[in-house]
């Protein structure tokens, strides 16, 4: 596989949460690869991304929507996340 | 045998600690345990490595049924040629315990009134035996696989040999109070049944268990492979062959005149190495399941309307509908207890209809929401009030499970594909249609469901999750049991009509599947074949 962690790092400024998920992002271009629906946009971001290009330029808004709730989900279903609560 | 799943592994134990020689023969493998120290331990999404997120799952996400398991097949290994979810949404795993492995170990009998026939004397499903002919087995399979369970004095659920279960917690007991004017003789509550897995050094302390359709770890609940199998492993008259695919048995005419035949051979492949193997045995049982069985058969007897003119036919499943919503009354509370099993709690009644009342069984299942699919109704909230809300949702879902009885119909079916899998075998095409009357049930649960979580303070909105035929998982019909050989496959004591010692035993078997899940019935016949095969050839010997 390429070497994503550059790019998954990149495509996760998307997110509100990356300061929270950013230590997950090593495992993230493998969930993308297994996604239907996420396979083709990184695809494109992995083939297109300069340091230059910013995740705006390669997709369109609606695009952008998908991967926002993606990271969004990821944080929420993350230990991160559950370690907030306070489970017996 | 063939399989070890709910009833192979069940007959596999009675026959190996009767003496039996024993030969067992399992696609795939042993699926690996995860049993902790820890009786509480708990993976979560991110634990497990996917965070709940599979091919099919869609961004913004919203509730479903994701399908995980770890032991699912791959395309070219499936039973069946691909089918769209909202024909037939075909759950399979082709490894020892096979689709148990899914089970949440709910464990029922089947009442009086489930064995009695219904419609009229030509009614190409009915039961040829009664609940008296199941009550001791019941008895011998509950104590075998630690069901819990109290004695509560339910026609529709009679009682069994239960271990204590555990008591209800304080989100069941807020159900039950905000509903308790609806709860009566159509409608009430009792302490769930469930096999579960004993942890180490602990004589009663059950352990949790993940809804159906999630890589549920072994060790959990009951399994074959970890709660009976390490007791006949080291036997030398039992064995268990992984990685072994039976793809066809071989006949032998015993008695021209009347057709009667033999099973003289199986052959198999081994899946690793791709070698055939070919097995003789004194006594043959099938025990693969409701769609795998009757491929192994209309593939090895297809040619011969004789043998296979009922297989495959009625097939059935149960028809359910899944609600769920975050209850207010538990937000802002703090977590006082660790969820359990996840369902203590099972409703159980009569869904009033214009017709006949309709007999129904529904888990109230909570635990905490660790797949966050709620996200979609946040989705207007700023990013601080979000996670407030999400910490909320988290602790305070509730989700209700119906299930009803299916209508057997012949057009619902398994054929032979011109389609093959990796060993070369016929995959089977699924005919399945939902009736009128379990498009009905659906309509009437979800009426029940949304007033019941709304009585519990169920905020909205009340979500109903997309269940489509075959997502009951429970595959019946298509290898019935019957008195007479033109209705049906097997007798009453589970033999092919017309072989000598051929046998099937698993859920193809039941002739009409009722509201209740079948797996205990599914293991009380195993026993009670069990019992008769170990009467007839140690006799015969």
């Amino acid at each position: 596989m390429v070497d994503s962690s550059h790019h998954i790092q990149r495509l996760l400024r998307l997110s509100p949460y990356r300061s929270q998920i950013i230590r997950l992002a090593d495992r993230l271009p493998k969930i993308m690869e297994n996604n239907n629906q996420l396979r083709p946009l990184w695809h494109r971001w992995i083939s297109q991304d300069t340091n230059a290009l910013q995740p705006q330029q390669v997709f369109s808004s609606d695009e952008i929507k998908i991967l926002r709730s993606f990271f969004e989900y990821l944080y929420f279903a993350s230990n991160s996340f559950k370690s907030t609560m306070k489970i017996p | 045998m063939i399989g070890a799943g709910a009833g192979g592994g069940i007959l596999a134990y009675r026959l190996a600690m009767a003496g039996e020689d024993v030969l067992v023969l399992c696609s795939g493998k042993i699926p690996k345990s995860s049993e902790s120290s820890n009786p509480v331990n708990e993976l979560s999404p991110e634990e497990q490595g996917h965070f709940g997120i599979g091919p099919e799952t869609r961004f913004p996400a919203t509730p479903e049924i994701t399908h995980l398991s770890t032991l699912f097949p791959q395309p070219d290994e499936k039973s069946s040629v691909p089918l769209s979810k909202e024909i037939f949404d075909h759950y399979q795993i082709h490894h020892v315990n096979g689709l148990q492995n899914l089970w949440n170990g709910i464990s029922l009998r089947y009442s009086e009134s489930d064995f009695l026939n219904q419609g009229s004397p030509d009614n190409p499903c009915q039961w040829p035996i009664q609940y008296k002919d199941l009550e001791h087995h019941y008895s011998e399979v509950e104590q075998l696989t630690n069901v819990v369970g109290n004695s509560d004095h339910l026609a529709m659920f009679p009682d069994g040999s239960f271990l204590p279960p555990r008591e209800p917690r304080d989100i069941d007991r807020l159900f039950i109070q905000r509903n308790r004017s609806l709860f009566g003789p159509h409608l009430f509550y009792f302490a769930n049944r469930k096999a579960i897995h004993l942890c180490e050094n602990s004589s009663h302390t059950s352990e949790m268990s993940e809804i159906c359709s999630h890589d549920l770890h072994s060790g959990r609940m009951y399994r074959f492979s970890t709660s009976l199998l390490p007791s006949i492993k080291k036997r030398s008259n039992f064995r268990l062959r992984e990685h072994t695919r039976v793809i066809k048995f071989s006949s032998t005419v015993t008695h021209a005149p009347s057709g009667k035949f033999s099973v003289s051979e199986v052959t198999a492949v081994d899946e690793l190495t791709g070698e055939l193997i070919r097995i003789r045995a004194d006594v043959v049982i099938l025990c693969a399941g409701g769609i795998e069985s009757p491929r192994l058969l209309l593939n090895s007897f297809g040619d011969d309307p004789n043998k296979t003119a009922q297989v495959g036919l009625y097939l059935q499943d149960s028809p359910r509908l899944i609600m769920t919503s975050s209850l207010l009354p538990l937000w802002f509370k703090p977590i006082k207890e660790h969820r359990g099993y996840g369902d203590h709690l099972l409703l159980g009644g009569e869904l009033p209809s214009s017709e006949e009342p309709v007999p129904f069984v529904a888990h109230v299942w909570s635990d905490f929401v660790k797949l966050p699919q709620y996200l979609h109704t946040l989705r207007l909230a700023p990013r601080f009030l979000k996670e407030i809300l999400a910490r909320q949702i988290y602790k305070s879902a509730m989700v209700l499970i119906f299930q009803g009885p299916s209508v057997p119909s012949h057009k619902n079916r398994v054929s032979l594909s011109n389609q093959r899998d990796r060993f070369s075998q016929p995959q089977v095409n699924i005919h399945y249609t939902l009736s009128e009357k379990e498009m009905e049930f659906i309509r009437l649960s979800e009426i029940l469901g949304r007033r019941l979580l709304k009585n519990a303070g169920g905020l909205p909105p009340i979500l109903r999750l997309p269940s489509f035929p075959g997502a009951g998982i429970h595959y019946s019909g298509t290898c019935r049991m019957s008195k007479d050989p033109d209705k049906g496959v097997v007798d009453e004591n589970l033999k092919f009509f017309g072989a000598t010692n051929l046998y099937v035993c698993d859920g193809s078997v039941i002739p009409v599947l009722s509201k209740t899940h079948p797996t205990l019935t599914i293991m009380a016949l195993a026993h009670r074949l069990g019992d008769h095969l170990i009467k007839r050839y140690t006799q015969s010997q």
